[in-house]
């Protein structure tokens, strides 16, 4: 299966190919044509398919000027903090636990990844209705970055804590014996031998919590309200009732939105692909 | 000095003791876990029997939030929605996303680079797919209504969103063009870990491409369509910043879906209590589901 050599075949392996990058691409490549355009551009007739005069300046209206209170440069900031703590967050106490669970002779380590996997069933509303009411009655959590950081660790951790149990288990457990008997303790042959090693598998997660938490919707929506906590998406989809007529602002936010996940995806491309198929392979 | 000692101590402690090192480095996590899904959980289990609202002061109401979720009457034509729209976005995942990964595992031109980019629906977020294809759509600016009537498929521009089958299956679309690739990678890495040799020994008994595709492929991916398919249910189920974006589960509640509708009932109507009791009762539908998938999968593999 893996050379299929009979022309015909082939032709028809390339012509698929090329329809399902077409159809994966087009609505994408749509959205940045339509943000390049002016607003007056954007009604003809045809719609062009490639912008007449490209100009930037949507991306320069929705990023500065003030709109309901709040800018959106404001949401991208929110995002970068909110998205950069979480992954932080989840890398180190992912990493620590991930390898406790692979390495160490652990009484509970199969019920507790179990317990993990089972989070992840859970329908988001079952923990946000008590989250909402615990942030907003007794913690006063709510509308702040912090709300953000703690829903997306918890919700994120889980995982974190699969990929990174699935990467150690693929290290060679001598190394870590020869370097404790050369001396060192525990800890340092967890943090001087292990870890480097395990690099790609924490960039993998690093990469999957950090795009996870940019793109998160319904719990910003619910903890967020002002520009102090207001995330990107939250933001974009404030637009969609208030500004229905400026198309700029949102082809261009829409673009922004979509720029940071997109790029870092393809970038780190490889460590993505792996971190998603860690929990899905093994049986 | 004692400080040093002690210290000494403890180091010495965790040298020797695999166990307590162990316990130290999972605590933190078993903390957040415990304070962020098992309390909720249980605090979300004792608001379901009671009327927390903003409106009134917290009341105890028995069973009362179950029993009303039977006489909610849109309730049941909202998991009927939910049903279709799951069924309808995995089918077309499963089927697209085994063809593609089947597609991408042969050697081709261009195959790392096409690979890299079918990530990008993934990665877009699900509010941004939204908005794309409430352009894609427009009903004066689309693309879509400029093709077909150019192609005199349409006699004139149509209002795709505002018809409540359209509007339900172009959502439907949506999910599943974000989504596809996902289960692309899956496949795809189930398809590589089967050998060369299979496939050969295969052809060399005359089996021919379909018989090849039923008899090697589909058994040994067997078990990460599983994996994909309680993934994609489970998030299917969810679905709410695309229906969010797109329709606000209009027109007429047409795509008002079971998580769009509890979310209406705990956050625009504060009606918290009958909406943890809604949500358990999804959960509980999940678990099931997940088992069948596990039992139905399974007997297949066993034949």
């Amino acid at each position: 299966m893996a050379a299929i050599t009979r022309p015909g075949v082939r032709v028809f392996l390339y012509v698929f190919v090329a329809l399902v990058l077409l159809t994966m691409l087009f609505p994408f490549y749509w959205i940045v044509n339509m943000s390049l355009q002016t607003s007056n551009q954007l009604y003809d007739i045809p719609p062009h398919f490639w912008p007449p005069r490209p100009t930037l300046e949507n991306f320069a209206s929705v990023l500065l000027e003030e709109r309901g209170l709040m800018r959106f440069y404001e949401a991208v900031f929110n995002t970068l903090i909110v998205a950069a703590v979480a992954m932080a967050v989840c890398v180190a106490l992912g990493s620590i636990t991930g390898y406790a669970l692979a390495r160490l002779n652990f009484k509970w380590g199969l019920w507790f990844l179990f317990v993990l996997i089972s989070t992840q069933m859970v329908p988001p509303l079952v923990d946000l209705i008590p989250l909402y009411i615990i942030f907003s009655r007794i913690l006063k959590l709510v509308d702040t970055k912090l709300a953000l950081i703690i829903g997306y660790t918890g919700w994120l951790l889980p995982i974190s804590v699969w990929i990174l149990y699935g990467y150690f288990q693929t290290i060679p457990k001598d190394l870590e014996s020869a370097a404790r008997i050369d001396g060192c303790t525990r800890l340092q042959a967890l943090f001087r031998v292990v870890m480097p090693l395990s690099a790609p598998g924490i960039a993998a997660t690093a990469i999957y919590v950090f795009i996870s938490s940019t793109n998160e919707f319904l719990f910003a929506m619910i903890f967020t309200s002002t520009r102090k906590s207001i995330t990107i998406p939250v933001a974009l989809s404030d637009m969609i009732g208030k500004y229905q007529i400026r198309y700029g602002d949102m082809t261009a936010g829409a673009v922004i939105a979509a720029a940071l996940p997109v790029i870092l995806a393809l970038i780190f491309q490889k460590y993505l692909v792996q971190s998603l198929t860690a929990g899905g392979i093994k049986g | 000095m004692r400080t040093a000692a002690y210290r000494q101590s403890f180091t010495g402690r965790l040298e020797h003791n695999e166990g307590l090192f162990a316990f130290l480095l999972v605590l933190p996590a078993m903390l957040i876990v415990l304070a962020l899904y098992i309390y909720p959980l249980l605090y979300s289990f004792v608001i379901s029997f009671l009327r927390s609202d903003i409106r009134y002061p917290e009341e105890f109401r028995g069973l009362k939030n179950y029993i009303e979720i039977f006489q909610e009457p849109d309730l049941l034509v909202s998991f009927l929605r939910t049903f279709y729209f799951t069924a309808l976005s995995l089918a077309i995942e499963m089927v697209a996303g085994i063809a593609i990964a089947v597609a991408f595992n042969n050697r081709f031109f261009g195959r790392p680079v096409a690979r890299s980019l079918i990530l990008i629906p993934w990665a877009i977020p699900p509010v941004v797919t939204g908005i794309i294809w409430n352009w894609l759509v427009h009903a004066k600016i689309g693309v879509l209504n400029y093709v077909l009537y150019s192609l005199h498929v349409i006699p004139r521009y149509k209002p795709w969103l505002a018809d409540p089958a359209w509007a339900m299956n172009l959502i439907v679309l949506a999910d599943a063009w974000k989504w596809t690739p996902l289960v692309v990678l899956l496949i795809l890495a189930g398809l590589q870990a089967i050998p060369e040799e299979l496939y050969e020994a295969a052809t060399i008994d005359g089996a021919g491409d379909v018989a090849v595709f039923f008899r090697v492929t589909l058994p040994v991916i067997s078990w990460p369509i599983l994996v994909t398919l309680i993934l994609r249910t489970v998030e299917a189920i969810r679905v709410f910043d695309i229906i969010y974006v797109m329709t606000r589960g209009g027109p007429a509640n047409a795509t008002k879906l079971t998580t769009f509708y509890v979310w209406e009932i705990a956050f625009k109507h504060h009606r918290m209590g009958f909406g943890a009791a809604l949500a358990y009762l999804i959960t509980l539908l999940i678990v099931i589901l997940a088992v069948l998938y596990y039992r139905l999968l399974n007997r297949r593999v066993e034949l």
